[in-house]
This record gives structure tokens, sequence and C-alpha cells, in this order.
């Protein structure tokens, strides 16, 4: 199997609508900012994996040969990966395989996603539009007419019963990993949402479904971000930091299978996450990694994360916040871009925007949320909670 | 980073109706799980004749064993997993707006059922934590029912 490395990112700010500009617009802006970076002409492209999760809310269906066709990518392969919000590494994942198997060298990676332009015209908004819409992607013969939305499952499913068992995530656990996410991402120049929130803040906030309150729940945004992967040949030639994905895994759980032993846990986070480590070498990833950008679809997701993805046993996962080693300046930062709650969210386009923050810090250019690189390793997981499809990547700089 | 450069004339907007969404859809192999609940006002959970597992919601296979599935009775009473006092109604719950809010959104093991079931419970007031993990629950059946999993719903087992 061939070694396989991110060669160039591309991003754009994220932001609750971009109604100048159209999704294949989008695509093609951070197509040319990942061109950019790599130094590369689309000539240069061998093959393309799109990260696209509904095109649906974009009125399209069938979107790929409009986006190949405006990215003038005639007579290149294509591929549409679709997982949900856990999409984005599934089409890392694909590319991957791509350039690791020898089927091609040069992959442009591009997530394109449009969550606003779905409206309800009986209420007259566009976030009422985007939950009746978006309710198709649930199970619509058991969860669709019972279950209000994402976060309200993630609480039920996740949350409560992990309460139920160990007594965490605390309602003041939940205010503080919040209130670190948006405090970060009042440094990324990217991030949709810029406020500084105390624990108490986030604590006080509307209630959804309890514990989980409104600053507890991720944003929904128009984003796109895009990456260059290549081959280990090609990536020297390229660029002298090549970041190497040193580990790849993609899992899924089943919904609506409850059962005791899988209420309360993120089980396919554990299993890709153990895949990944073993693909890259990773024993003790509280040591071994310098940061982390995780799916805070709910807050309380985070925290259980923190657990399934080994940095602590089962139960412990308030202690990382409460004793500050998640935090930006701690031993394993975890979202310094601020996480869905507050730089931005879109299924399909999160992890591979995740990704690219992640290339950043391994990169050393990361700016004001630049966090401290010793062993040169991040990770990456993008999971979509409704559906239970989730992807790690392990990032790494040699 | 490189910024997005807006153009300067202003975007234009029309409304647009998808009407690829109207179905005539058909419940195939699980189709007697709705019958039932429109005709009988009965709950049934589907069997494995091999592993003797028993499946809720119902499911025409055994997911484990790929053998065909037999129907079984349920008594209509549970008892809750997990739940939540739900304060957002969203925009794709019919029972929720049956219901109303707060609306207890729950995981509930059905007697007689091996896998749990997600839906919804009326609490019997506002008040946070009447309704919680370990309390029995019993099902309600709707007047009008469509062949939906929103025709019922339950409430403490212990309500009159």
């Amino acid at each position: 199997m061939r070694k396989v490395a991110i060669v160039g990112i591309g991003t754009i700010p994220w932001r609750s609508r971009y109604e100048e500009y159209s999704w294949r617009a989008l695509g093609l802006q951070v197509t040319k900012n990942v061109l950019d970076d790599a130094h590369l002409s689309i000539k240069d492209i061998d093959s393309v994996v799109y990260s696209i999760y509904c095109d649906l809310m974009m009125r399209q269906q069938s979107s790929t040969p409009l986006i190949q066709d405006y990215l003038g990518m005639e007579g290149k392969p294509c591929v549409r990966v679709m997982a949900g919000a856990g999409g984005e590494i599934y089409a890392l994942y694909t590319a991957f395989s791509q350039i690791a198997s020898g089927m091609a060298d040069i992959v442009l990676l591009p997530a394109i996603q449009k969550g606003q332009d779905w409206y309800s015209f009986e209420t007259r908004s566009r976030g009422d539009g985007l939950l009746k819409g978006f309710s198709i992607s649930t199970n619509t013969t058991w969860m669709q007419p019972v279950v209000p939305g994402v976060p309200v499952f993630l609480t039920v499913t996740f949350i409560v019963p992990h309460i139920d068992r160990y007594g965490t995530p605390t309602p003041e656990q939940l205010g503080k990993v919040s209130s670190k996410n948006h405090k970060n991402a009042l440094v990324n120049p990217e991030a949709q949402l810029k406020i500084d929130i105390s624990p108490k803040d986030v604590m006080n906030s509307r209630i959804i479904a309890w514990p989980t309150t409104m600053y507890q729940c991720c944003l929904y945004s128009d984003g796109a971000a895009a990456l260059i992967l290549a081959s280990e040949e090609k990536a020297k030639e390229i660029t002298d930091t090549p970041i190497w994905i040193s580990g790849v895994a993609v899992s899924s759980y089943y919904t609506p299978r409850f059962e005791s032993d899988n209420l309360g846990r993120l089980i396919a986070v554990e299993e890709a996450g153990r895949r990944a480590y073993k693909m890259a070498g990773i024993r003790d990833p509280l040591h071994e990694l310098d940061v982390m950008e995780v799916h805070d679809l709910a807050t309380g997701c985070e925290i259980l994360m923190y657990e399934e993805l080994g940095l602590c046993e089962p139960g412990q996962g308030g202690r990382l916040i409460d004793d500050g080693i998640v935090e930006k300046n701690g031993i394993l930062p975890v979202n310094p871009s601020g996480g869905r709650v507050a730089a931005g969210h879109v299924g399909g386009v999160s992890g591979l925007y995740s990704a690219a923050c992640v290339v950043r810090q391994l990169r050393e250019q990361a700016g004001a949320m630049q966090v401290s690189v010793r062993s040169g390793r991040g990770l990456v997981e993008a999971n979509c909670g409704l559906n239970g499809l989730v992807g790690i990547a392990i990032l790494e700089r040699r | 980073m490189v910024e997005v450069k807006y153009k300067k004339e202003k975007s234009y907007e029309v409304p647009y109706f998808y009407t690829g969404g109207e179905y005539l859809y058909s419940y195939g192999e699980i189709s007697k799980f709705f019958r039932e609940v429109v005709e009988n006002k009965r709950l049934f959970a589907t069997k494995c004749p091999k592993c003797a597992k028993v499946w809720m919601p119902p499911r025409g296979h055994c997911p484990d064993c790929y053998e065909e599935t037999q129907w079984v009775p349920l008594n209509g009473n549970g008892t809750i997993m997990s739940c939540t006092y739900c304060y957002f109604p969203g925009m794709s719950g019919d029972l929720i707006r049956f219901l109303d809010v707060p609306y207890v959104c729950a995981i509930i093991k059905l007697d007689g059922a091996d896998t749990y079931m997600i839906h919804g419970v009326a609490p019997p007031e506002a008040k946070l934590g009447v309704v919680k993990t370990g309390t029995r629950v019993k099902v309600v059946f709707r007047e009008e029912r469509t062949g939906s999993i929103a025709d019922f719903y339950f409430v403490l087992e212990t309500s009159g």
C-alpha cells in the first residue's frame, strides 16, 4: 500500500448563508484556493472525490455532473461520497484508497454544501425550512414523526444514558466545553459565530432537551472546503511539508437497533479510533497527539468522545475539561478552531474543514489558534450522529 | 487564507417548490405492524425463529441470522431506558405537534421485546423529573390513525 499525503488545503469562511454564491461557485472557490496552496493546476489532478451530503438541500439531485462541468473536470474519474456528516472522512478514505492502491496519483477532494436554501413559507423561516427538509435524513418509518431533531436524538441516545451510568457530563462540564469552543472561535477568522460566553451563559441559554441547551447545539451553515491528496512520490515534488495520512478508518453503528450495550456509547467512534490508531502506530493518544478536531454536534458528545477515543477511562471524560487538559493551552487541545458549535457546520464539509485546520496546526500556520506541536500528529473525527457513520483520520508531519 | 471576493450585484431570490415529495408508499414486509395499529389498536414485534431475539421496532429479517422473522403481539407496556424532556418542537414530528411541549422523547423497552424503541411520552406535568429512566409506561392509541408511528404514544402506566 503506497503512502498518501495532504499537499494542499483550501477553505472559505463559514457563514450561515452565502446568497451571492451558488454551490457550484463555492466549490470552484475552494478548488482555486487548494490549487493555489499546492501550487498545482487543474490539469495535474487525476481524479476527483466529492463530499456532498445532500444535494436536495441545494435544489438539485445527481449533482456530480454539474460540478464536474463547472470545475472543468470532464473526462476525469469522479466519485461522490455520501455518509451524512461523517461523509467527509468517508470521502477522504475513498481518495486515500485510490492513491494507496495506485489507481491515481493526485486526487482533488472538494466538499460542498449549502444548508440554508430551504425555506418554510408557513413560518417564514430558513431554520424551520431546514429542519423540515432535513428530517427526511432521519429514519422516516421509525423516527421522523417522533424525534424533533438531531440534538434531541443525541441527548436521549447518548448523553442521558451516560449520565445515568456515570453521573457525568454535568451541566457545568457541558457549559465549560461549549464555552471553550466558543472562546476558541473568537480568534478563528473563518468562524461563523464569534461570541464570548461563559459556562453559565451556556447553561442558561434556551433549553432544547435536558441537559442540552441552545449553545450546546451545532450551528448550520453554507460551506465548502477542499484538500488535495498525493502519493509519496508526487507529494515530495509538490511540497516541503506534506502532511501524511498515517491512519484512516471508517465505521458505522446500528440505528434503530437500541440495546443496553449501545445506549450511552459512541461505539463506532471507538471502533474507527482503534483501527486508525493501530494503522498509525499510536498507543497513548493523550500523549502522542498534539491536537484533535472532532464533531461536537451536541457538546455532550464531545465529552463522550474523549472516552471513546481512549483519552481516559470510561466515565472520566468530564475530568478532561475540569483539569483543563483539552483547553487550547492544555496537554491535548480539542477543537481549537471552535468546533461545530462555533466555527460552523454542515454535513459533508465540516470534517474536511477540520482536516484543513489540523494541517494548518501541524504546519504551524494556524495564527492565533496555534497549539504547541511536539509529536507532529493530529486527529480528525467526523460523525453523522443520526445514521451512525463515523470516520477518523490521523495526520502526521514527519 | 484566501478571502471570498463578493460580487457587487445583489443576489436574486425565487421561491421553488419541490414536487417530487408525494408518495403512495408500501410498508412491504412490515405492513402487519401498521395494519394492527390502525385496525386493532395493537402493537406487534418480530421474533427470529433461529436465535429467538424479539426485535422492536419490527423488521422482516433478523440482521444477525438473516432468517425471516415471525410476528409476536405485545401488551403495550414498557420501561423507559433513557429519556429527555424536550422543549423544542422542531418541524418534523407530527406527534410533537399533537402532544405539545414539553414532550418526553424516550427510549422504551416494551415488555416482551429485546431491543428498544425511540418514541414519545406525554408527561403528566411540565415539571422535570417525573418521567425518568426506569419509569413504567403504557401505550395510548390516537383517535385518528393513518398508518404511522405517530398513531400512538405513551403515558405513565399508573395514569387513568
